[in-house]
């Protein structure tokens, strides 16, 4: 009786086994093989680009129709931070970075100092500089150098829905000051509804506002000094203006684009957001009710009639020293950042970046741009306006540190059990230290 | 054929050649998984140590500092805060999920409930699920605007339940971590269970047992091995909890800190901070503390058995 | 003799002792079944969940009721989607082949090496058995936080960055496996047994294979069914080690498009995240239904007794 049993499941297992190698096989070689675009003539020169913006294997692809001496293959590995410990992590191994990749502004200056990136006037970028917005081109240089080629940038503006406004008899605020009144007038009439969330967790956002606001906490030119300073006069006046709206619930204390902001947003619980240029399209496929009610207008200012833009995030795109093809992956980067071949892909939709490319920031189509959340007004029109004259920062060299702990450092403030400036100065006390582990030179203070 | 030792002889000396030579063949068995094991397992871990012993930083390379970095992970208040949460965690979530596995594991052997192969296939699915999978998954349910289980909640008279709030973001994890693994550890004592002799059972209620005297003096007792192994396997798990609550921290940054569980501190302090020296050495204290509460763990169960 | 009765529903098991000695009434067999019955629809909550609303659009799915279809009925698009390189984020099809591959070949690996190593502590006592079993035991206590970016040196020293071999290779170490294999053989192939084959004068190896091999196959099949599901949902390791977005297995591809939604603000792939994750659930839980079978009869009988 056993015994059969025991043929049986034997042979039942043999055939199962056989199905099993059969597929692994099967997989195997499916797997192994690299399915890339096959290029007929293998003489062309293999190029690994890493990026997370969508859409942008459309330019990857007219890249190499009209390049075909150059194959650039692209690699999403992750939007941000992923990527870039990815990129630390091969580049202190030494093998295993990817030519050219996607970089924000404020993760360039701690690549710049490992000496991971390459000094591009090499290979003759001095001569697109005139195309580009000065602050971007500024980002990207170093000294003498030049270290990326700059992308996209994040212009920031007041994003408001006006139906709701309307409703609420809410003036679109030009300072900061009528910002607050309002904010705090509309609390008290509607206690559901903000005229803006404010999510402190969210670094480049705060940073953005704070460099807008004349209170940049960092100082860095390269090398090992560097100050910290985000105790000042002056940041200590723009925690305490943000945390008379946070304690006086003008304000929703939800983290920033996230499911539940946008939910709010498009409920009417948010009536207006302090955002830049690329949000809203990545906001539109969560709206229902309130699609093409949003408009933009200009950031308010500090001081009447002054005319200070912010600016948040935006990417470049450097070589790294590990390329085996430096030439040709500038010239690739050039392309994609410096042609209106390229942004006549890169600027619609999914990717709908935000030029520093002056010709397409001043051509009459692009103020005319328009997206569905935003109706038939031209937001561009405003988010242009502020793309030449975003302040100019410096970026200390270690931002992933900085935004892996902004999180941490400011949920209490998110979560109301701390203050905005006591949350500035534990955070200012994790950044000191950390910089000092690292061995460089930090002073406090003197940074407004 | 002369009669075999049924156990193997007690004096290990007066083993003939032939033996040893034999159990060396043994040896051979081993080797394949040995050699893998040493390759990706134990050379990373040796050269993780190696670099305990050495700090990175940004201005200045490389330099050996010795003990120094475990003087650091020694005194860092953030690592021993972890160090407390996860063992908080655990020691809420096994003993909850292991009594509820256990619990259901005893009706499907005693067959005290119908559609047992049933609920016991439904009760394994959640193995299927990737923790990433999961952790989205519970995103989705626990969302706090527009979550079904926050509406669930409303319903039932506490409107504006934050899942994801400090107060409620551990005893939400303990929820998803049950979830996932509440089946898999069923399955092992019920397959546990059910080796248990029959006889035995008969006996104990032929004897005037009732259910519940038969399920924790007869059956439990014989199935210790299995809960002990599982209780081994559950305390390194909770240790060393990392995927869960670092895909919920990309949804929800405020909920989870950068320190949350020991291992999500080191991945933070060696990926994102570069500090590789530092977050060797914290790793290296973190398996010390793992043998070290696992070994009491498992003495605690040892010396319960003998009591 | 009779052939053995399957092991059908427990109430009808005739090895099961009859309920009324436990004096047990109805009333606590349906209570009990009550009990069974919530705990299973709290398991299949999210199950449901996500089977439900990989039918909807983006909008839908933060705005619509979650346990209910809205329309558009969008199933058909969003599983066509995963055939689709979506904004260039990365083809789900092909991180689910290599998913596929890289579980297969590495759980059988795994299962295979484990069987080996299980076997061979548990029928041979070389010098040095207990020591070498319990380091490797030990090594489960070391988290792999700790091992990732060493791991990653190790490989771009022996060219492994990016190779699936990276990933197969490591994912056939598993203790667990050699620790169940271990305890299932020394409690299920009868030391008497062996000994008297190796009397008769038969070798190691056939004795393995003919004698030792088949009365292991419960064993083996609950290790082969761990270490694929291992690999399969294994995230941090191919996380660390790949950079290429083509080689994704499906927890890191899946990982990367739920980062970029929140990171880069792209909600656009909520719904192939949703639909994604059903995909990727389905062919483990078809394979336990599968394996189902294995497990009737406690057929895992002496894995876990002394």
């Amino acid at each position: 009786m056993r015994r059969m049993t025991d043929r049986h499941s034997r042979l039942r297992d043999r055939i199962a086994l056989g199905v099993v190698a059969v597929t692994a096989v099967a997989l195997f070689t499916v797997g192994s093989t690299a399915a890339q675009p096959s290029r007929a003539g293998a003489a062309c020169t293999k190029i690994t680009f890493w990026a997370w913006v969508p859409g942008i294997d459309r330019a990857v692809k007219a890249f190499n129709q009209s390049h075909p001496s150059i194959c650039v293959t692209l690699s999403d590995v992750g939007a941000g931070s992923p990527e870039y410990t990815k990129l630390t992590q091969a580049l202190k191994a030494g093998s295993g970075a990817p030519d050219v990749a996607e970089v924000e502004y404020d993760e360039l200056p701690s690549f710049e100092l490992t000496k991971d990136v390459l000094d591009l006037t090499q290979y003759g970028v001095n001569s697109v500089k005139g195309t580009f917005v000065p602050w971007a081109w500024k980002q990207v240089s170093l000294g003498s150098g030049v270290y990326a080629l700059p992308g996209d940038a994040g212009p920031m503006a007041f994003y408001y829905n006006s139906k709701a406004l309307d409703q609420y008899k809410v003036k679109v605020p030009t300072t900061w000051a009528e910002f607050s009144s309002e904010a705090l007038a509309l609390h008290k009439a509607h206690p559901g509804v903000y005229l803006s969330n404010f999510s402190p967790t969210d670094l480049q956002l705060l940073m953005a506002l704070m460099a807008q606001a004349g209170a940049w906490p960092f100082q860095y030119t390269g090398g090992s000094k560097v100050t910290i300073d985000w105790t000042g006069p002056k940041q200590t006046a723009f925690a305490n203006f943000w945390q008379k709206l946070i304690d006086a619930h003008a304000v929703n204390p939800t983290t920033d684009v996230s499911t539940t902001q946008f939910a709010n947003m498009d409920r009417g619980v948010d009536i207006g957001w302090t955002s830049s240029a690329w949000w809203p399209s990545y906001f539109a496929p969560d709206v229902k009710k309130t699609m093409g009610d949003w408009r933009a207008s200009a950031l308010p200012q500090w001081k009447a009639g002054e005319d200070i833009a912010a600016n948040w995030g935006g990417s470049a795109y450097p070589v790294f020293k590990q390329s085996q093809h430096p030439k040709e992956a500038t010239e690739f980067a050039t392309w994609l950042n410096a042609t209106m071949d390229s942004w006549n892909i890169t600027k619609t939709a999914p990717s709908l970046l935000f030029p520093t490319f002056k010709p397409l920031l001043d051509s009459p189509s692009f103020k005319n741009f328009t997206v569905s959340v935003s109706g038939s007004s031209h937001p561009y029109e405003i988010f242009g306006a502020a793309a030449s004259k975003a302040p100019i920062v410096e970026w200390p060299p270690f931002m992933t540190e900085a935004l892996a702990d902004a999180p941490t450092a400011f949920a209490p403030v998110q979560n109301g059990k701390e203050t905005l400036a006591a949350a500035f100065k534990k955070f200012q006390d994790t950044l000191v230290s950390y910089a000092k582990s690292q061995g460089f030179d930090v002073s406090t203070g003197g940074t407004s | 054929m002369s009669t075999l030792a049924i156990r193997r002889p007690a004096v290990r000396s007066r083993r003939s050649s032939w033996a040893q030579r034999r159990d060396r063949r043994g040896l051979w068995f081993v080797v394949p998984f040995t050699l893998l094991f040493l390759a990706f397992l134990a050379a990373p871990l040796g050269y993780a140590a190696y670099e305990s012993l050495f700090r990175d930083q940004l201005i200045g390379g490389r330099s050996y500092v010795g003990l120094a970095n475990y003087h650091a992970a020694l005194h860092d208040g953030t690592f021993w805060s972890g160090v407390w949460h996860v063992a908080l965690f655990g020691a809420i979530q096994i003993p909850l999920m292991l009594a509820i596995a256990f619990f259901f594991a005893a009706i499907f052997d005693l067959g005290v409930a119908r559609f047992g192969p049933f609920w016991r296939a439904i009760f394994f699915l959640p193995f299927a699920v990737p923790a990433v999978v999961a952790s989205v998954m519970w995103n989705f349910l626990l969302e706090p605007s527009f979550g079904p289980f926050t509406h669930f909640a409303g319903f039932l008279g506490f409107p504006n339940t934050d899942f994801f709030s400090p107060g409620l973001i551990w005893p939400t994890i303990v929820v998803i971590v049950i979830w996932e693994w509440t089946g898999y550890n069923m399955i092992i004592l019920y397959t546990a269970l059910r080796s248990v002799p029959r006889s035995v059972v008969e006996a104990a209620v032929l004897d005037g047992a009732s259910l519940f005297k038969v399920i924790t003096r007869v059956k439990l007792p014989m199935v210790r091995p299995a809960i002990v192994m599982l209780v081994f396997l559950n305390v390194i798990g909770a240790l060393q909890l990392f995927v869960e609550p670092q895909i919920l921290g990309d949804f929800y940054p405020t909920a989870i800190s950068n320190h949350f569980t020991p291992t999500i501190y080191i991945y933070n302090q060696g990926i994102a901070g570069q500090e590789y020296g530092i977050a060797s050495a914290t790793a290296v204290m973190l398996a010390i503390v793992i043998i070290f509460i696992s070994a009491s763990v498992l003495l605690l169960t040892r010396w319960r058995r003998h009591a | 003799m009779k052939r053995p009765r399957p092991d059908r529903s427990a109430r009808y098991d005739e090895e099961v002792v009859p309920l009324r000695l436990y004096g047990l009434g109805r009333g606590t067999v349906v209570g009990l079944t009550a009990l069974c019955a919530l705990f299973a629809i709290f398991t299949l909550i999210p199950i449901v969940w996500i089977a439900i609303n990989s039918t909807k659009t983006q909008a839908n799915l933060l705005g619509s009721f979650g346990f209910w279809f809205a329309s558009p009925f969008r199933f058909f698009h969003n599983f066509g989607m995963l055939f689709q390189n979506v904004d260039g984020e990365g083809i789900y099809f092909r991180w689910f082949l290599n998913t596929a591959l890289y579980a297969i070949a590495g759980g059988v690996g795994a299962t295979l090496f484990a069987t080996l190593a299980g076997y061979g502590f548990a029928r041979f006592h070389f010098r040095g058995s207990t020591a070498l079993f319990y380091f490797v035991i030990a090594a489960l206590l070391v988290p792999v936080t700790a091992i990732a970016y060493p791991l990653y040196l190790v490989y771009s020293r022996i060219g492994l960055i990016n190779s699936i071999w990276g990933m197969i290779l490591p994912s056939m170490v598993a203790p667990v496996g050699v620790y169940l294999m271990k305890t299932f053989i020394e409690a299920s192939v009868p030391r008497e047994l062996i000994d008297a084959a190796r009397v008769d004068g038969a070798g190691e190896i056939k004795i393995f294979y003919r004698l030792a091999l088949p009365l292991m196959k419960p064993g083996l099949m609950t290790v082969l069914l761990i270490s694929i599901v291992a690999v399969w949902n294994n995230y941090f390791l191919p996380f660390i080690i790949f950079s290429q977005n083509r080689i994704f297995p499906l927890t890191v591809g899946i990982g990367v498009w739920a980062t970029r939604a929140q990171n880069a603000g792209d909600e656009r792939v909520f719904p192939l995240i949703v639909m994604g994750g059903l995909v990727t659930i389905i062919p483990l839980m078809l394979i336990f239904l599968v394996i189902q079978k294995y497990w009737k009869s406690g057929m895992l009988v002496g894995a876990v007794v002394e």
